[in-house]
């Protein structure tokens, strides 16, 4: 969210990101995943209607939400929540992790046969080297 | 999933609104989501996830000498300690605002008039309804099975599965209370043969999944792929053209969004009549066809009342819990209604018949001859396209509702009963209104999925049709 002048809306800036992404990555590391990304967003709408220069109607809207995404061998795990604290952002990271597992079990894989699967299916690979944690609150802070 | 202490059910949010209100009239809607989704690529499955939300939305009426004018702000995530916030920045929205046009009494528990039926789904105070990754279970099972078998066919399957849940609680100050819990799920499908030269797409929507044959829609997609092993040069031009309920979907839904009625009047869309008013009682189509929506239709249920959180101009929310009903917007190939508000009905001179999100269209079988399904449709072809997919479609004129975009994953021509091979691709121009006059077949209407538009509708039953001069304007080099 931008003030149209090119600085960060002060609500947003105020919200505790750096806390957020780190009770969410903190956790998917706990849990075991090799990769996981933290994102934290608010889009702001504003929507006018007119009709030979009359008003219409109008409407505000505001939505936020955070997002956990990780790799767990291989897999990838997506979780979103609307309640921007701590609790909510750790959760979320667990869920990611559960769900990712419900993909990595063999029965739907192509390679099978394979002791691994393959980090070709859309993911950096340069993100699954060894067990690194990434926070991209931090990564944007530093 | 736990929420927060400071986190009311959405029924309490509506009434802690409701009660804060000061506006002289005040509508409160709160949804909460939930969804799942598993991805595929090249055979494998690579990411789950899910998702969860709730959102507030707080329509203020400020009734004053000069008119009634309607503040509207939505929030996700609102805790407790800022339902009153919302509440005052709607107020605040109503007095700054004009007198609203479409200014009406809101609803209440006497102008509902839903069915004994609805006492069925979930009351008011069952808690709001909720899907995760179990729903997709046994789907799994299946694509996982699908996604080796193709792999040993030489086929590679790409796609995706999701299924959300959205529980609305709409409250109003007459004292209006209605909830409405809606599933929808969709599965889009694309195989490609191992050297990615050939590609098909299928899709399907469902409500729990319990009756997606993903093994099904790979079979029908390698068929796709199998007559794509003949490729043919077409040149632009009209032909015979053989539409499967996929395509058909999407052209229609562009009609049904064109349908308003405050267009119309204003003389501004394909259903607008020359030297003013609508379009209304003019005969579309030469073959008995009805296109409907109603709120009950089976395996299609969406909401029976209106929720309606932002304006436009057939859509008003001082019409927010109105009751929805069986509509024909086309009946026996005639225009029959026209999608309205009560304001944009009164402009018009037509009968209020709101928006539903669903849409059936059929034929009446002449006699007891059952309708043709799409293979029975090929078999008696002598030469014609089969056009399996829409893509890009945008509009040209609305005046004619004249529609241009591409072909995509498969277009074929068939010959004396056969498929015999694919052709390139084509940019298409047509009306689905025009369209409509040149129908020379309809088959069995089926439960189908948009592809274009299914991000925004999936709730669509279709029939394959025949149509008479489709035209492709020119060749795509899309592929």
């Amino acid at each position: 969210v931008d003030d149209g002048q090119g600085r960060i809306d002060p609500e947003f800036a105020a919200l505790p990101s750096r806390d957020l992404a780190d009770a969410a990555l903190s956790q998917a590391r706990t849990l075991g995943a090799q990769y996981a990304d933290f994102r934290a967003e608010r889009i702001r709408e504003q929507s006018i209607a007119l009709s030979d220069g009359n008003l219409q109607g109008a409407a505000d809207a505001d939505d936020a939400g955070l997002a956990v995404r990780v790799v767990v061998d291989g897999t990838r795990g997506f979780a979103s929540a609307v309640d921007l604290d701590a609790d909510s952002a750790a959760r979320a990271a667990r869920q990611a992790v559960e769900v990712a597992r419900v993909g990595r079990r063999d029965e739907y894989r192509a390679d099978r046969a394979g002791a691994r699967a393959p980090v070709s299916h859309g993911c950096p690979a340069a993100l699954l080297r060894g067990v690194r944690v990434l926070s991209t609150a931090r990564e944007g802070a530093a | 999933m736990t929420a927060p202490a400071t986190v009311l059910s959405p029924q309490e949010t509506v009434e802690r609104a409701l009660a804060a209100a000061r506006s002289g009239d005040c509508v409160v809607i709160a949804e909460q989501s939930s969804a799942a989704n598993l991805r595929w690529a090249g055979n494998t499955l690579t990411t789950n996830g899910v998702s969860g939300s709730r959102q507030l939305t707080v329509i203020a009426i400020d009734r004053r000498p000069d008119g009634a004018a309607a503040g509207i702000v939505s929030r996700a995530g609102v805790q407790l300690d800022q339902i009153e916030e919302v509440v005052r920045q709607a107020e605040h929205a109503a007095a700054q605002a004009t007198p609203a046009h479409d200014a009406a009494e809101v609803a209440g528990p006497g102008d509902a008039g839903l069915s004994v039926d609805d006492t069925a789904a979930p009351g008011w105070d069952a808690p709001p309804g909720r899907t995760d990754i179990g729903v997709l279970r046994d789907f799994a099972a299946a694509l996982g099975q699908t996604l080796r078998a193709a792999g040993a066919a030489g086929r590679k399957l790409y796609g995706f599965a999701e299924h959300e849940l959205v529980s609305t609680f709409l409250g109003t100050s007459a004292g209006l209370r209605l909830r409405h819990d809606q599933p929808t799920g969709r599965v889009e499908l694309n195989a490609k043969s191992a050297d990615l030269t050939r590609s098909a797409w299928a899709g399907a929507a469902t409500r729990d999944f319990t009756d997606v044959d993903i093994a099904g829609l790979d079979a029908g997609l390698a068929q796709r792929l199998g007559w794509a092993t003949r490729s043919l040069e077409l040149p632009p031009g009209r032909y015979e053209t053989l539409l499967p309920p996929t395509p058909v979907a999407d052209l229609l839904t562009f009609l049904y969004w064109a349908a308003g009625a405050k267009g119309a009047a204003d003389g501004r869309t394909v259903f607008s009549k020359a030297g003013g008013g609508t379009r209304v009682g003019e005969r579309l189509s030469p073959l008995p066809v009805t296109l409907s929506s109603d709120p009950r239709a089976p395996g299609l249920g969406c909401a029976p009342f209106v929720i309606a959180r932002a304006p436009d101009p057939d859509t008003s929310v001082f019409d927010n819990g109105l009751p929805l009903r069986h509509t024909s917007w086309i009946k026996d190939g005639t225009l029959a209604a026209l999608m309205s508000s009560r304001h944009s009905a009164a402009l018009a001179g037509l009968p209020v018949t709101h928006e539903i999100d669903n849409l059936t269209f059929a034929v009446a079988p002449a006699g007891d001859t059952a309708l043709p399904t799409l293979p029975e449709m090929i078999a008696s072809t002598g030469r014609a396209l089969l056009l399996t997919c829409l893509w890009y479609i945008r509009h040209v004129d609305p005046q004619t509702l004249l529609l241009t975009g591409l072909t995509r994953d498969g277009v074929y021509l068939v010959e004396n009963g056969e498929v015999v091979g694919a052709v390139n691709n084509f940019r298409f121009n047509e009306s689905p209104v025009a369209m409509l006059g040149r129908l020379a077949e309809v088959g069995a209407t089926v439960p189908t999925l948009p592809r274009e538009l299914g991000d925004y509708f999936t709730r669509a039953a279709m029939p394959p049709v025949r149509v008479e001069g489709f035209n492709m304007s020119s060749v795509s080099e899309a592929s």
